[in-house]
């Protein structure tokens, strides 16, 4: 494994994603800057930080895997002294440190605020559960678009992604998922930690199996 | 040192719609290979197995002595790889792309690429997407040639440039043979680039090998030969003649085996033979194409 060059890319990658990255960035602290003004000021910051999350989990493989592809930059990268195994290392730790970084900042500002407020520890697990979703949607989106390496199966992706959003009124019927919500201290119920653990696996599931297909793949441009 | 550059040995790769076929290819260290073929020949299939981007279903393919595609990262340290449809990063500027690709390979030579920004009229602080699509293709030749790489493999990379740029590349890799040790397959459809340049010439069509030789072979073997027939008769038969097209008394007749003797033979059976003509590249290339895809073995 060529370490300095997988690095190489992976600053490339952050080079070139640099100005969205920076307003998702903005946006995530205006977002957690809500929070502090008020009660409808800070129903709208914990909005506007979930749409900004779920923007970065779209925007950074779209940026750095699919328009790679679509505008013809593949080949580039594709002619310089690295393997197939390299590349999507590069791909796989590149969007993965520039999502966590921002993801962890955002999730870390706005769940340090909730729990700073007396008495709402209670929606805390529901808050990681939140958090947690657009990092599932983002692993899946990355994992397609650098298996596939297509724009219509990337925006498929997208909208399964997004769509799935609108059912998570469902979680709220589970036993031992509601209960808990009005709770001074965070309940950490057997339905919570499930949750939790079924969206931990789809991450190590998508990441694992995009090593795996990369590596029987023999189309690269 | 390995005397090829490149080496392929019955290399085959299957889609739905086309296969590349037993290709065997070999280009000598020091020489230019043109690689000629019509649109959907292979080229750009064969010239992707060659870089590990398109990875073969069968046979063999070395490249600077690594076996492909499993040790294609260290190919790719010596070859550099410009392509009509490679895109440079568009928002970002040709000093960016400099500076990126000199952090990648130890042999980048900064006063050439400075001469090349020169005589390519290019300017480093450019943004890609404000140049023309020239100015894209002679920016990523110039990424390729300044890493002074020991083989430089170019898909169709005169396409679309107009004539003073295509002039200016093909100079550039001229004179990058002035090194001995240095070698080039350089596809295109343009075949007057290739004759220009090509010391080996390969011609492919619907994926498979259909002919290759060096050059001088190609134009010192293929002939028109003009005769005019003394009666109502066909133009006989002869060894090295692939085909004739007959009006009337008046006949052409190609061979890609010329010799004097041939003339010599027609005139013997009471022909008149009014010139013997040499055939341009393109000519060879497209008369060639035409006898193999009828089945006459050329």
């Amino acid at each position: 494994m060529n370490r300095a060059l997988v690095m190489r890319l992976i600053v490339k990658d952050w080079y070139l994603s640099r100005v969205p990255l920076a307003l998702v960035a903005l946006a995530g602290a205006v977002s957690t800057g809500l929070l502090y003004s008020g009660e409808t000021a800070g129903l709208a910051g914990l909005i506007s930080a979930l749409i900004a999350l779920v923007f970065l989990s779209i925007l950074i493989p779209q940026l750095t895997v699919v328009n790679e592809r679509k505008q013809g930059n593949l080949a580039f990268v594709m002619s310089l002294p690295i393997s197939p195994a390299e590349y999507t290392m590069s791909k796989v730790l590149g969007n993965l440190s520039a999502f966590v970084l921002l993801w962890a900042a955002i999730v870390g500002a706005v769940l340090g605020t909730i729990a700073s407020v007396p008495g709402a520890g209670g929606v805390i697990p529901l808050g990681v559960i939140a958090a947690l979703a657009p990092f599932v949607s983002f692993c899946l989106l990355l994992a397609v678009a650098i298996v596939t390496e297509s724009e219509l199966l990337s925006m498929v992706t997208m909208g399964i992604t997004n769509v799935a959003y609108s059912f998570w009124w469902f979680l709220f019927r589970l036993p031992g998922f509601a209960e808990g919500l009005k709770s001074p201290v965070p309940i950490w119920s057997d339905t919570i930690l499930t949750i939790i653990g079924g969206q931990i696996a789809v991450i190590v599931l998508a990441l694992a199996l995009t090593f795996y297909l990369q590596s029987r793949k023999t189309d690269f441009v | 040192m390995n005397e090829f550059a490149v080496q392929l040995t019955g290399v085959g790769k299957d889609y739905r719609f086309f296969s590349l076929n037993d290709v065997r290819l070999e280009v000598p260290v020091g020489q230019i290979m043109g690689f000629i073929g019509p649109n959907g020949a292979g080229k750009s299939t064969t010239i992707r197995i060659l870089m590990g981007l398109v990875h073969q279903d069968r046979g063999e393919v070395r490249v600077l002595g690594h076996s492909m595609p499993k040790k294609q990262a260290a190919a790719k340290r010596d070859i550099g790889f410009a392509s009509e449809d490679m895109r440079l990063y568009g928002s970002s500027t040709l000093d960016w792309h400099m500076r990126f690709v000199r952090s990648v390979y130890p042999s980048w030579d900064e006063s050439y690429a400075q001469t090349l920004l020169k005589r390519f009229d290019l300017r480093r602080e450019q943004r890609i997407t404000g140049m023309s699509h020239g100015q894209q293709v002679k920016a990523g030749l110039l990424l390729a040639l300044a890493r002074r790489p020991r083989l430089l493999i170019l898909d169709e990379p005169t396409t679309g440039l107009d004539p003073v740029a295509r002039h200016e590349v093909i100079r550039e890799l001229t004179a990058v043979m002035q090194d001995d040790h240095r070698s080039i397959l350089f596809s295109s459809h343009n075949t007057h680039d290739i004759e220009q340049i090509s010391d080996q010439i390969t011609f492919i069509d619907r994926g498979r090998i259909i002919d290759c030789r060096d050059k001088e072979s190609f134009l010192d073997r293929w002939r028109r030969i003009r005769v005019e027939l003394p009666g109502d008769v066909d133009v006989p038969a002869l060894p090295g003649i692939i085909g004739v097209l007959q009006t009337g008394r008046l006949a052409v007749a190609t061979t890609n085996a010329f010799d004097v003797s041939l003339p010599r033979a027609y005139e013997a059976a009471g022909i008149r033979v009014h010139a013997v003509e040499n055939m341009t590249l393109e000519e060879i290339f497209v008369t060639n194409v035409h006898y193999s895809r009828e089945g006459v073995a050329v």
